[in-house]
């Protein structure tokens, strides 16, 4: 995992996004120690303790990005959404921005009809000349 | 008879539709963006207050002339729980109107503001863990529809698509990050979401108007910095690059059948917020002396906005 403070521990949110990693790449579930040992394995570094683990686990799941079940004495952490739905969803918010929802995301540019957008090369070729 | 009601009232219709009706319609605001923003803001402020105040005047009017003093008299003896006896029918209900107005605005303004920061914190999330982190701000979704967009707050994201960094020259692309960059820095949300809140209390015509140009404006603003950075000619095929791409989501206003009623009805278009942008970038005019003093009249006319009625009613 990339380490951006050299010698620290790495960052919660750095541990999230690796703990996502390994769940989006393990569409059937997995368990906490399993991510323990696929992510010592994946970065070559010793392995995190369970606890720091399951720890995320709970930060992932609040934030709805992680569901698990009882799987006999452990818990099986799947991913909620695939990595593409989430992304999907993100830019739908995007593009689909209704009225009252402008001030949290404003794009830099709207989506404009066919005729406006000739209209916008037309005043873009203006430019160069 | 309704001492300082009249003024008030008076103030409160002006700032309610006359007023945004010509500032809307005004084309010195995209020269003067940033007193443009001021003066929205003052007309917002001032017609908010007026709006509440003017009732309030009516309410207290029997018992002084005085908005200020009237208010005392009346806070004197609800304070122990009278009700003063020269208060008629009317009177309350003027005063029960701008107690809801007062109720309304503060309480959609306050569910406004945490429904957006609820949005964002999830959009945030999102694109935390799903996205390609390119630097510390800077998000990568791996997606090919061309976007870019701000998270604002105090530690904004801003994010593109690998579509948008396809789509765009290096210098195009340093414009949109530019602008991004922009709306992040001068955390231009706060000017933003108040309107919305606003306009979410009062769904009228004028509230919108304002929305939309308030929006447009703070555009302008990161243009304005875009263009400096990265240059106009930049700016602008980003923004026709981008503009001009439609997105993958079916949109209501881009359906055939919207679009061939709009084209018959009317031969010229309505310019849209990006058409306008690309235009304002193209016409860097060198403004004369009357264009150039638009600008501070409009901060002079924003401070007497909020300032004169503050004063008319603490007199």
């Amino acid at each position: 995992m990339a380490n951006e403070r050299a010698g620290g521990p790495p960052r919660l949110g750095e541990l999230e996004r690796a703990v996502m990693d390994v769940l989006w790449n393990a569409p059937d579930g997995t368990t906490a120690q399993e991510i323990v040992e696929r992510l010592a394995a994946r970065d070559g570094t010793a392995e995190l303790a369970t606890t720091t683990v399951l720890t995320v686990l709970d930060r992932l799941r609040r934030k709805d990005f992680v569901t698990r079940e009882r799987a006999g004495r452990a818990h099986r952490y799947r991913a909620a959404r695939t990595r593409d739905d989430v992304i999907a969803s993100s830019m739908l918010a995007v593009l689909e921005t209704t009225e009252d929802r402008r001030s949290a995301l404003v794009r830099f540019a709207g989506a404009v009809s066919a005729e406006e957008a000739a209209l916008l090369r037309a005043a873009l070729a203006e430019l160069e000349e | 008879m309704f001492a300082d009601a009249w003024p008030l009232a008076v103030l409160a219709i002006l700032l309610a539709w006359p007023v945004p009706v010509f500032l809307a319609r005004a084309s010195w605001p995209r020269r003067h963006a940033r007193a443009a923003i001021a003066l929205w803001q003052a007309v917002g402020i001032a017609g908010g207050l007026s709006l509440i105040g003017a009732p309030l005047a009516v309410g207290v009017a029997p018992l002084d002339r005085h908005l200020r003093t009237g208010l005392v008299v009346l806070w004197r003896d609800a304070f122990h729980l009278r009700v003063p006896a020269s208060l008629g029918l009317a009177q309350e209900i003027a005063l029960a109107l701008a107690a809801v107005l007062t109720v309304r605005l503060v309480g959609v303004t306050l569910l406004s503001a945490l429904r957006i920061e609820r949005d964002l914190r999830r959009q945030r999330d999102a694109v935390d863990l799903a996205a390609e982190h390119a630097d510390r701000q800077l998000r990568v979704l791996e997606h090919a529809a061309p976007a870019a967009y701000c998270l604002p707050g105090t530690r904004p994201r801003i994010v593109i698509t690998e579509g948008t960094i396809a789509a765009l020259a290096p210098d195009e692309l340093e414009a949109v990050l530019a602008h991004e960059r922009a709306h992040a820095r001068w955390r231009h949300e706060l000017v933003v979401q108040p309107f919305v809140a606003w306009e979410s209390a009062l769904p009228l015509p004028p509230a919108r108007r304002a929305t939309a140009a308030v929006t447009g404006l703070v555009e302008m603003l990161a243009d304005d910095h875009a263009a400096r950075s990265a240059g106009r000619p930049a700016l602008a095929r980003a923004l026709v690059a981008i503009g001009g791409t439609a997105g993958p989501v079916p949109n209501q206003r881009m359906n055939p059948g919207a679009k061939t009623a709009a084209s018959t009805s009317a031969s010229v278009p309505p310019a849209t917020p990006t058409l306008d942008r690309v235009q304002r970038l193209l016409r860097a005019a060198t403004p004369n002396l009357a264009e150039r003093l638009i600008g501070p009249a409009a901060w002079f006319a924003a401070i007497l906005l909020v300032a004169g009625p503050t004063w008319y009613v603490l007199r």
